[in-house]
């Protein structure tokens, strides 16, 4: 080696130890960006070219081999999985806390409330069936009755309805991120085409595929140049640089289904967007269907007691205490009204198992006794009562369920989170360690070419003289 | 395992959180005083305390009720104890009134205030608290006892318009006298022939009296006529030696326009005569048949004044809308001596024209032995309104007996889910089938009118002790009820008592223990924070340059 090929060890030093203090700038600069892999300079000796009756070469210097992404590519896949699974048990949690609010239990504003102080009433009716103060009291708490469970009812649909429009939203929105994808995959292919490095996008693909994976859970298929397929219930939704829109369908009575470009279903199990179908197709429309069947119960037995009384005006009998509810209906606690015959004259309430008699509250006392009648086979044989407190009972250990679900996604979320931060994360003190390094070696690198210049001056300037 | 500093920040996030949380759990708890508020936070605990206070709930509804119960078991109690009193009161005078030493006027002085008693009792036994009328069984809205027989017959001087006190005509063409109807809410033509056959019945038996004991002897005025027509007979002579009966008769045919012919006269009879006689009764002649069976002496049976009265139903074809009807009246808690003779035209459907012939026979009337003949109308259901006319007060004063207008029911309340209470005492019940304790009293009441001593000290004392012991048994019963509702509210009060506890055992936390709960994981937080401090501080960057 010339003294000039010196120069040359000193100058890829500089720029091999400029690298390194780069990219430890470009580590610390980046320590607190999400998705951020932090990046290491892999630095190789140089060997000197292979001349026969050379010198003994100890090389030619140092250079950056390339700049490598440091990465868990199993506990990034891990951190997807079950990052599906806590947003598909967060949304479940949001869906079974709301509901169980609607119903205001045990509240003293709830339905179970209601129901009992509307058996109470009759009670009461059935022992003085003469005074008008306890009849319109009965009539009072049958509207407030009606009125609570039909405001129940309202605000479910109400509810699932929200979150249809959030399901339409949130199908958009893993559109939009299907659609950075396959972007982000054809810039992959193009640079690695370049054999150039891609850290920064893989690092944003990677972000991208978690955003996605919050939504629905996908099976993602990684190629070489770091681009990925990406299928979603047995369906391809990304292939390459394509991406193949989701769309909402109607399925069912009331329900919806996501299906591909092509109009397939998508057999989904987590992520938020499972989550929403589940609530609007099963979840919500179950509460509402139990509530249904408390009030058929309900309006089918005090009815047919009471068409069998009389009231205390004239000696009609044959009132319907509730309206029927109609054969076609789509709900009965939507069609859940006291008659219009007893909203209009309490008095033709039928306490009387017999007409003409005013002090008769045989009818009444059996329509109070409902609350502990079981009829075999309907309602799960249990009461009424019981009955409505077994949905509120399950509506909370569905809730409690998901929380629990949720936490323990959650957990195993972090767990991942944190491994594969320890690989990718940024450490501080390791950066200021090795900016010290790279600083010290660069400091190296010029004393040595100074000295080397100064060889080399001494060399012209002693020889020359 | 390499730790960067994001992962110890993020963690330090967390476990602030977590903390904090719990803190927030603990603190919740304490400022609700529940364990929890929400189905998820203990979903079977909610459904437990939700049916719990259901029960509590119905409890507190059975015991309002109960309030009820008792209210109306007390009053039942207490009016049958006022009841008893009076009864007491009354069978004093009976027994005082049974005293050989008074006389008729005495005991018709007593009469008075045995009639007090009987408006108190009649006032107990309409008992109403808060506008329902306890003894009516189910019928609680109206009195269940109304005194008939009341009516207060006003005679319009001046028109002869027999008036009721709403001023619903009865009849017209009345005159002034001692009586009253029996019943004037004629509503159908039904309810006339039912009266026909009654008093038909009642003029079978006097028809044995007035021709002596056992004699089959009939009197057949003009047995073909189409006619209706009455015969009134009087004893006015007696010979008991020869068995010679004098009589005094007094017939009316009436015609269909409802004009009459009467005629009057006298005729004798023999008893152990002849085979058979013949009479002349006004237009007809009368065969007597039975007297040569009888012996002379049995003449004895009669005496000078008594009377009868025959009635001749007119032989009817089909279709023809004529009849002819009696109608009996009664005095003074019904001792029936009055007869009334009608014969009936039916104008239309609505009125009916009635004749009537009537011979007042009651022992205290004035006017005893008169006769009174005449035509009124009669309207089925509604009765022209004759306010406007003056109206003059009838004469006598009916004590009126108190008829039951309620049921047998019995009101059922329950006051447990279980259990099951009659609240009340049907009047049925309490004073007795066929107002058994008013029968008695009245027995009482027309034994001193009657000054019937006799009957005083004997038949009316006997049954107002059976009376008596009848309500002591009521009392007893509703005693026995009472004592029940009683045990049961004492029940309810301290099932709900332990019901109250079992919820609170459920939902109500620990005080003490969540304080130290709430104490600790304050540490915990405070501790963390600390150590969160100290360890977010430091990087190596502090340390270099």
């Amino acid at each position: 080696m010339t003294i000039f090929g010196s120069f040359e060890i000193g100058r890829k030093a500089l720029r091999a130890q400029h690298k390194g203090m780069e990219v430890s700038g470009q580590n610390v600069a980046n320590a607190n960006t999400p998705g951020y892999s932090r990046q290491r300079t892999n630095l190789v000796s140089v060997e000197s070219p292979i001349v026969a009756n050379a010198d003994m070469a100890p090389g030619d210097g140092v250079r950056v081999s390339h700049v490598e992404r440091m990465y868990n590519e199993f506990y990034q896949a891990q951190v997807v999985n079950s990052g599906s699974y806590k947003a598909y048990w967060d949304m479940r949690r949001e869906t079974s806390i709301s509901a169980e609010s609607i119903f205001m239990e045990p509240d003293d504003y709830g339905i179970n409330k209601s129901l009992g102080e509307f058996f109470d009433t009759w009670q009461e009716l059935s022992s003085s069936p003469e005074e008008a103060a306890v009849r319109s009291g009965l009539r009072e708490n049958a509207v407030s009755l009606t009125a609570s469970v039909e405001d129940v009812y309202e605000r479910l649909e109400d509810m699932r309805l929200d979150k249809l429009d959030e399901l339409d939203m949130r199908v958009g929105e893993a559109n939009r991120v299907i659609d950075e994808i396959g972007e982000l995959n054809d810039k992959l292919r193009f640079v690695d085409a370049l054999d150039k490095d891609s850290n920064e996008m893989l690092d944003k693909l990677d972000l991208a595929i978690e955003e996605l994976s919050e939504l629905i859970d996908i099976q993602v298929y990684r190629k070489s140049s770091g681009a990925v397929d990406i299928f979603a219930g047995g369906q391809l939704i990304v292939q390459e640089d394509r991406a193949f829109h989701m769309e909402l369908e109607t399925a069912g009575e009331e329900g919806v289904e996501v299906v591909n470009h092509r109009g397939k279903a998508l057999n989904l199990t987590a992520g938020r967007i499972t989550g929403l179908t589940d609530a609007v197709n099963k979840d919500l429309p179950h509460i509402q269907e139990e509530l249904d069947k408390v009030v058929e119960a309900l309006v089918e037995e005090v009815n047919g007691l009471h068409r069998e009384g009389f009231g205390l005006d004239k000696q009609e009998g044959g009132i319907d205490f509730f309206e029927t509810i109609p054969e076609d209906a789509t709900s009965a606690a939507l069609n859940f009204r006291v008659s219009q015959d007893i909203l209009d004259d309490s008095s033709k309430i039928a306490a009387s198992a017999e007409p003409g008699e005013p002090g008769n509250g045989e009818i009444a006392l059996k329509i109070g006794q409902l609350r502990d009648y079981r009829e075999e086979g309907r309602l799960d044989s249990v009461s009424i009562e019981e009955y409505y407190r077994g949905l509120i009972t399950s509506m909370g250990v569905e809730a409690q369920e998901s929380e629990r679900m949720a936490e323990a996604f959650g957990r195993t979320k972090d767990e991942f989170e944190e491994l594969k931060s320890s690989a990718s994360g940024v450490n501080m003190d390791e950066e200021m360690l090795k900016m010290t390094e790279y600083q010290h070696a660069w400091n190296a690198a010029a004393r040595y070419l100074s000295t080397v210049d100064e060889m080399l001056t001494s060399l012209f300037t002693e020889l020359g003289r | 395992m390499r730790i960067t500093h994001s992962m110890v920040s993020q963690n330090i996030n967390k476990n602030l959180q977590n903390n904090l949380k719990k803190l927030e759990f603990y603190g919740h708890q304490m400022s609700t005083g529940k364990k929890f508020t929400k189905p998820s936070h203990n979903p079977v605990g909610v459904g437990r305390v939700m049916g719990y206070s259901a029960s509590i709930d119905r409890n507190e509804q059975f015991r309002l009720n109960m309030n009820q119960s008792r209210g109306w078991l007390d009053n039942t109690e207490g009016s049958l104890r006022n009841g008893l009193d009076v009864m007491q009161r009354i069978r004093e005078l009976a027994i005082y009134g049974a005293n050989d030493s008074l006389t008729a006027e005495d005991r018709r002085a007593i009469a008075p205030e045995v009639l007090e008693f009987i408006d108190h009792l009649v006032g107990v036994a309409n008992t109403e608290s808060n506008g329902l009328y306890h003894f009516g069984g189910n019928q609680t809205l109206k009195a269940p006892y109304i005194r008939e027989n009341t009516y207060n017959i006003v005679v319009h001087e001046d028109s002869g318009i027999l008036n009721d006190e709403d001023h619903q005509v009865i009849a017209e063409g009345m005159q002034n006298g001692d009586y009253q109807l029996e019943q004037t809410s004629i509503e159908s033509a039904e309810d006339l022939d039912a009266r026909i056959e009654a008093s038909q019945q009642y003029l079978q038996g006097a028809a044995q009296s007035i021709f002596g004991k056992d004699t089959n002897a009939d009197v057949d005025p003009d047995p073909d006529s189409e006619f209706s027509s009455s015969v009134f007979l009087e004893v006015t002579g007696v010979d008991a030696d020869s068995g010679v009966v004098e009589y005094r008769y007094s017939s009316h045919q009436y015609d269909l326009n409802g004009d009459y012919e009467n005629k009057e006269g006298t005729f004798e009879l023999v008893y152990g005569g002849d085979e058979e006689q013949t009479v002349s009764i006004g237009n007809f002649d009368v065969d007597i048949s039975g007297l040569d069976e009888l012996d002379p002496s049995d003449v004895s049976n009669l005496t000078v004044g008594d009377r009868a009265i025959y009635n001749k139903e007119p032989s009817r074809t089909d279709g023809e809308t004529y009849d002819q009807i009696t109608l009996s009246g009664e005095h003074r808690g019904g001792n029936s001596e009055n007869i009334y003779v009608f014969s009936e035209g039916v104008l239309n459907d609505q009125e009916v024209e009635l004749h009537y012939h009537s011979l007042d026979t009651f022992e205290r009337s004035p006017e005893k032995g008169a006769v009174y003949d005449g035509k009124l109308s009669l309207h089925y259901g509604t009765f022209e309104d004759q306010d406007d006319q003056p109206a003059s007060t009838f004469s006598y004063d009916s004590a009126g007996f108190p008829v039951y207008y309620g049921d047998d029911k019995d009101r059922i309340q329950e006051i447990s889910p279980h259990q099951q209470v009659i609240m009340n005492l049907s009047g049925k019940k309490a004073f007795g089938e066929n107002e058994q304790i008013f029968d008695a009293v009245f027995e009482v009441y027309n034994a001193l009118m009657d000054d019937d001593r006799e009957a005083l000290g004997d038949k009316a004392l006997e049954k107002m002790d059976a009376s008596v012991n009848h309500l002591l048994e009521q009392l007893a019963q509703v005693g026995a009820r009472s004592n029940r509702v009683e045990a049961m509210y004492d029940t309810l009060h301290s099932e709900n008592l332990f019901l109250r506890e079992v919820r609170s055992e459920i939902e109500d936390i620990d005080l003490a223990e969540v304080i130290t709960d709430f104490t600790m994981q304050e540490n915990a937080y405070r501790a963390a924070l600390a150590t969160a401090q100290r360890m977010l501080q430091p990087t190596l960057v502090d340390y270099m340059g």
